[in-house]
């Protein structure tokens, strides 16, 4: 595989002009025969030349649209805002809690929980992220408590994470995992079956 | 010849909903027509194949023609050496439904207007673009490229830092893969802070595949297209997979 890595400052896109004097970027004889009958029009042109710069061959010709519908946008928006929102919580937390920080022999956040709780929202989607608040454990820990008044924890530490969920005599989940990854998708996921936001 | 796709073969995820804008598909062939038959043998095929009769309409000296649809975004363009069709966002539905029939239109052109049995290269290019609002792009912009794209494919992006003074400003990043003799794809991921408040994360993929004998035309295009697929889905991360997967937008 072969990668290059490129900026383009901001600057209009400048396409080499062929050296030939005999060609044109713009077709001086068009003649544009509409078909509306057919739903169709056709343009045929003397065209010599073809102008790609890499920017213009990506760039998309229908441009009369947003990229997508303004729903779509916001909803995106809303997404990425929301783990970023917590990002910059647990970043908070981690730069702001010293020794004692809640006055009762409280210990700033360990970095390897830190660094847990990083992945664990990193690696999860914002619509899910909406439902949960970050909070600081005494112990250096952190916990995703919910939103709402739902009885559900989870709580991130430095080797392990621990869990529970609770909507029902029949509707209930709680376990301690090491943490990875994966395991923390996994019991978030069922996390939010029971408690029904899914 | 019949591209092999090395990649295991997998059904496509549907998805709710979709950042595709741009579906491109292209033949280029050799010899190039000239122009005289290219517009002789041009009436006859867009009679034939668009029911549009330009008789008498033709410029005397044409040697490009682009068909545009008035009511979907759709639009043919073809040339002395090339072929090719344009879709948008709104006529797109899936590549099957949508493009294949479009292929065979541009397939009937290499057999009536190019006249030629094989073609140098079939490329087929899906854009999609992902504008995501923010109240300080500036300051979030490496967060929405780490959250838009898989980390791997982009931790060189991830390094940009704007200066005091920070200016619109936009990253692109190039890879070509080589996926069997003859066949690649070629990806640009782009990152573009296109106001204060908003910025557009973009993937081009591009699959193209060269000396591909008429008859394989359509069955090579749903393959680069399954390599399309295999690609979007190495590139993109589970943020935006579960985005558009998940039945409620929020």
């Amino acid at each position: 595989m072969n990668n290059s890595f490129e900026i383009l400052e901001p600057q209009a896109v400048i396409c080499q002009k062929p050296k030939s004097d005999n060609t044109s970027f713009y077709a001086s004889t068009v003649k544009r025969v509409p078909f509306v009958a057919a739903s169709l029009s056709v343009v045929m042109s003397m065209v010599s030349f073809d102008c790609y710069s890499l920017d213009d061959k990506y760039r998309p010709v229908f441009v009369g649209v947003e990229p997508a519908q303004d729903e779509l946008i916001v909803a995106l928006g809303d997404d990425y805002e929301a783990q970023s929102k917590m990002l910059r919580r647990l970043d908070v937390l981690k730069d702001s809690l010293g020794d004692n920080w809640n006055g009762e022999g409280d210990i700033p956040i360990e970095e390897k929980a830190y660094n847990n709780a990083k992945t664990a929202i990193l690696a999860t989607p914002g619509a899910m992220l909406k439902h949960w608040r970050l909070f600081p454990n005494p112990n250096g820990t952190l916990l995703l408590s919910p939103k709402n008044k739902s009885i559900a924890g989870i709580s991130i530490g430095n080797e392990d994470f621990s869990y529970a969920a609770l909507a029902s005599d029949d509707k209930q989940i709680s376990g301690k995992e090491p943490f990875s990854e994966q395991a923390f998708k996994s019991a978030l996921n069922q996390i939010h079956r029971i408690l029904g936001y899914v | 010849m019949a591209i092999k796709n090395p990649y295991p073969l997998e059904e496509h995820r549907t998805f709710k909903r979709t950042f595709l804008q741009q579906t491109e598909v292209t033949l280029r062939f050799t010899p190039v027509i000239n122009d005289v038959d290219f517009r002789n043998r041009m009436l006859p095929y867009l009679k034939t194949v668009f029911n549009l009769d330009l008789t008498g309409k033709v410029d005397a000296e044409a040697n490009h023609a682009e068909i545009n649809s008035d009511n979907e975004q759709k639009k043919f363009v073809f040339d002395l050496n090339q072929a090719k069709f344009i879709i948008g966002p709104s006529s797109y539905n899936t590549f099957k439904e949508t493009a294949i029939p479009m292929v065979g239109m541009l397939v009937r052109f290499i057999a009536d207007v190019a006249e030629v049995e094989a073609i140098d290269e079939l490329s087929v290019v899906k854009i999609n673009i992902w504008p995501i609002k923010s109240e300080d792009a500036f300051s979030s912009f490496t967060n929405m490229i780490r959250y838009t794209f898989k980390e791997s494919c982009v931790s060189d992006m991830l390094s940009y830092k704007f200066d005091d003074n920070p200016k619109p400003v936009r990253l692109s990043k190039t890879s070509d893969t080589t996926i069997a003799e003859s066949v690649g794809l070629d990806a640009v991921l782009s990152a573009e802070v296109v106001s204060k408040e908003k910025v557009n994360l973009g993937l081009a993929l591009n699959a193209s595949a060269r000396n591909i004998g008429i008859n394989d035309i359509l069955s090579d295009a749903i393959t680069l297209n399954d390599i399309i697929y295999r690609g979007f889905i190495e590139s993109v991360s589970e943020n935006i997979i579960d985005f558009m997967s998940r039945e409620k937008l929020s």
